[in-house]
């Protein structure tokens, strides 16, 4: 990018808001900075709660049809000022020899759908042959979500060992492991016959992305509980206790996350630049406020004592992450410290912070403090929340008549980054992003190991980028791109992306997605915390576990509680107040 | 049973791939099956039949076989095939394969002011259900005036009687998919580890 494009700003309303310039894409779109975002008041899943919160919706459970073996079918019912969404729960006896966190797996303890309206019985009986198959069921239009999900077996059997011997569980256990089940899978959008997106997407409790699947996921931490709770009451029902809600609320839903999920940034360029606009645009608003409220900068100083303890209990397996986490905790210090020398009398407080948290902290201790900023200023920014979507239903049409000499700008300018890569290299071109027989979803192969370049997904714009711009310079510049594209049909994949990026800052990830060291949980983890998930735990390179809701309320205490609030743990002891 | 168009316009460029196009065309593929269907027009068939054919004749494009619809509507969208300037004026296509995938590419032209002639089953109020294969020969058109009904939006789902459709398709996109190999079982997300923790 050359220094006089500049991000567009982007407006949620009319009010003239003021900001500083947003950071730059070569900044913003690189694989280790997206790799340590957070989760922040513009997650979908802070989104979700603080609308059905904010617009009084009401939660039951319609049927809870569940034996004492923890075998049947409940319903939970959400019903909001227009629509009823209603999950369908199925809970299955499975064994643990096939017990699979993997896209392959055919058996899971309980599988779920999110209906468009009320699930009757005969609706219940139509999803109960199709639902527990999973993929190779059917839903129809009228349901939004699939999903399945397994127990934590461990932490399940003691919750409800001590549920039933009238005791509460164990709060560190709770805690360390932050779920009672994991989704293997979360559906929607058109996936496996449920109802395309465009059907309820101008609906206003869905505006921006993701809002049915994460109500369903939130719906089956609520079945999670009450199955453990009817198992304890059905074996010692003189006996059983509920469990106690601050304890209920250390447990949020466990998701596992592969390879799958890793293609999803590079295939949705509109979506993405909507989401990285949006949270940039929020960055902007904040640094441009020129004085801040003695309120303002005492919930941040708060809140940042609480992400701290948050940073401190992050313990993962994973080599990589840890040094990162360790890095964030030493950078946390910093960061509380600097929140506490801000006074009302300061001159744009969180611009310096900002620009000192550039200069001073890791990538993880920025993207905190960029998350941690917009925790008061949510008259600024939620209205933000509601551009976080793109209509992706129809591709872009190239524009054929555009000039060989135009389309080669524009490569050059946006994909200068890709100049300094050899792409005849091993290394820039060592994987194959490409779609496995096997489990039909996206894998990351060795190009020179095995033989996979025939069925290689059109994953890598940086290269297919370079090469486009080899043979523009090849062809006649005086001819248009549709002659270009006729003589090479190759890069039509690759021009209409170009086209579609070109207006939109944030479309397009600067980097190398098929380079030997590429790292695709740093895909991953970007996709997640926009979805608000927090605890990201690495098993490897190419897969994670992280958990979503941990510490928010519950449907039966939404209207009582600060679901934004709850996101941070409560500081245990005095120590950690210093 | 019923298919969702959002999954039938994402297997229509599998299968499109499959055959033979380039990834670009075959996302043409797809955004012409759903403009199609949405419409109520038999997008899916179509597809299935010119991709059956294109895969079994070796990728034949030629005046005598009849022209592929995807590349020629991507060359009519992109402006390489030049579309009549006055009223009246005509563009000849010559002979087409399954025409009617040429009309989504057309629908992208400027104020729908050009119409396709040569589809055998059209009649004065457009496209009708009838079988989309075969050849036509088929002329671009500029008429006067926009015609006086666009066609709308009528269809959000692809129904049970293109289930035949479907599994054509379907066997199609499967030559996208890489057989697994142990080596790539062992290096997939998760695999070797217990999950009953």
């Amino acid at each position: 990018m050359d220094d006089t494009h500049k991000p567009q700003l982007l407006r949620d309303a009319d009010l003239p808001c003021p900001q500083t310039d947003l950071r730059p894409a070569s900044q913003v779109m690189r694989l280790a900075r997206m790799g340590s975002f957070h989760q922040s008041r513009l997650s979908f899943m802070r989104v979700l709660l603080r609308r059905l919160k904010d617009h009084g919706w009401r939660f039951d459970r319609p049927v809870f049809d569940i034996d004492a073996n923890g075998v049947g079918v409940a319903t939970y019912r959400a019903r909001g000022p227009e629509n009823t969404y209603t999950l369908v729960a199925f809970a299955h006896q499975l064994d643990d020899d096939k017990r699979s966190d993997r896209v392959i797996a055919e058996a899971w303890d309980a599988t779920f759908t999110l209906c468009d309206g009320e699930a009757d019985a005969d609706t219940i009986r139509r999803l109960a042959d199709n639902v527990p198959r999973q993929e190779a069921g059917r839903i129809s239009e009228t349901e939004m979500v699939l999903s399945r999900a397994n127990k934590s077996v461990r932490l399940f059997s003691h919750v409800v060992d001590r549920l039933s011997a009238g005791e509460q569980p164990d709060r560190d256990m709770l805690e360390s492991v932050g779920y009672l089940v994991r989704t293997t899978a979360v559906y929607g959008s058109g996936k496996f016959g449920a109802a395309d997106r465009s059907c309820w997407g101008n609906r206003p409790e869905f505006t921006g992305s993701f809002q049915p699947e994460l109500l369903a996921v939130w719906l089956i931490r609520t079945f999670s509980i009450d199955l453990a709770e009817h198992m304890a009451s059905s074996r010692a029902p003189q006996t059983a206790v509920r469990m106690d809600p601050a304890l209920r609320r250390c447990l949020g839903v466990g998701n596992s996350t592969g390879l799958g999920m890793a293609p999803f940034l590079i295939n949705h360029p509109r979506l993405i630049n909507a989401w990285i606009a949006a949270r940039e645009t929020a960055l902007a608003r904040v640094r441009a406020v020129a004085a801040a409220s003695d309120t303002d900068i005492a919930m941040l100083c708060s809140r940042a004592r609480r992400a701290r303890q948050n940073a401190a209990d992050w313990q993962v397996a994973d080599g990589r992450q840890t040094d990162k986490i360790t890095a964030l905790q030493t950078d946390f210090d910093a960061i509380v410290a600097r929140f506490d020398s801000v006074t009302a009398d300061d001159a744009y407080p969180w611009d310096s912070l900002y620009r000192w948290a550039e200069d001073n902290l890791s990538p993880e201790g920025q993207e905190a403090v960029v998350s941690l900023l917009f925790e008061p200023y949510g008259a600024l920014i939620d209205g933000l929340a509601g551009c976080m979507s793109a209509d992706e239903t129809t591709p872009h049409r190239i524009d054929g008549r555009m000039g060989c000499d135009a389309a080669l700008a524009i490569l050059e300018r946006d994909y200068d980054w890709t100049d300094s890569i050899d792409f005849s290299g091993n290394g820039p071109q060592a994987r194959v992003w490409y779609v496995s027989e096997e489990k039909l979803e996206p894998r990351l192969g060795e190009r020179f190991a095995e033989d996979l370049e025939p069925y290689e997904q059109p994953l890598s714009p940086g290269r297919d980028a370079a090469r486009m711009k080899q043979d523009l310079q090849r062809f006649d510049r005086n001819q248009t791109l549709g002659a270009f594209l006729l003589a090479h049909p190759e890069h039509r994949h690759m021009a209409r992306r170009m086209q579609l990026a070109a207006p939109l800052d944030y479309a397009e990830i600067r980097d190398n997605t098929i380079d030997a060291a590429m790292v695709p949980i740093d895909l991953l983890r970007c996709k997640l915390s926009f979805f608000g998930a927090t605890k990201f735990d690495p098993r490897s390179d190419r897969w994670l576990r992280i958990t979503m809701y941990q510490g928010a309320p519950f449907p039966d205490e939404l209207d009582r509680c600060d679901p934004d609030d709850m996101v941070y743990p409560e500081l245990r002891d005095e120590t950690a107040r210093q | 049973m019923s298919w969702s168009l959002g999954e039938t316009g994402a297997l229509a460029i599998k299968a499109a791939r499959g055959a033979g196009f380039t990834w670009g065309l075959a996302e043409d593929a797809g955004f012409a099956v759903v403009w199609l269907q949405a419409r109520g027009l038999p997008g899916a068939p179509a597809l299935c039949s010119y991709l059956s054919w294109y895969a079994a004749n070796n990728h034949r494009q030629d005046e005598q076989t009849g022209r592929c619809p995807l590349l020629t509507g991507a060359a009519i969208s992109d402006g390489v095939i030049a579309t009549p300037q006055h009223a009246q004026d005509e563009t000849d296509l010559g002979l087409v394969r399954t025409p009617l995938l040429l009309l989504p590419f057309i629908s992208n032209l400027d104020g729908g002011m050009i119409i396709l002639d040569g589809l055998s089953w059209q009649n004065d109020a457009g496209p009708t259900h009838a079988a989309p294969a075969g050849l036509a020969p088929c002329r671009l058109r500029r008429l006067a005036a926009p015609p006086k009904q666009a066609l709308p939006i009528t269809h959000s789902r692809l129904e049970t009687e293109c289930a035949g459709c479907v599994e054509t398709l379907g066997r199609l996109a499967h030559r996208t998919y890489a057989p697994a190999t142990p080596e790539s079982r062992l290096a997939g997300a998760g695999a070797g580890l217990t999950d009953n923790d």
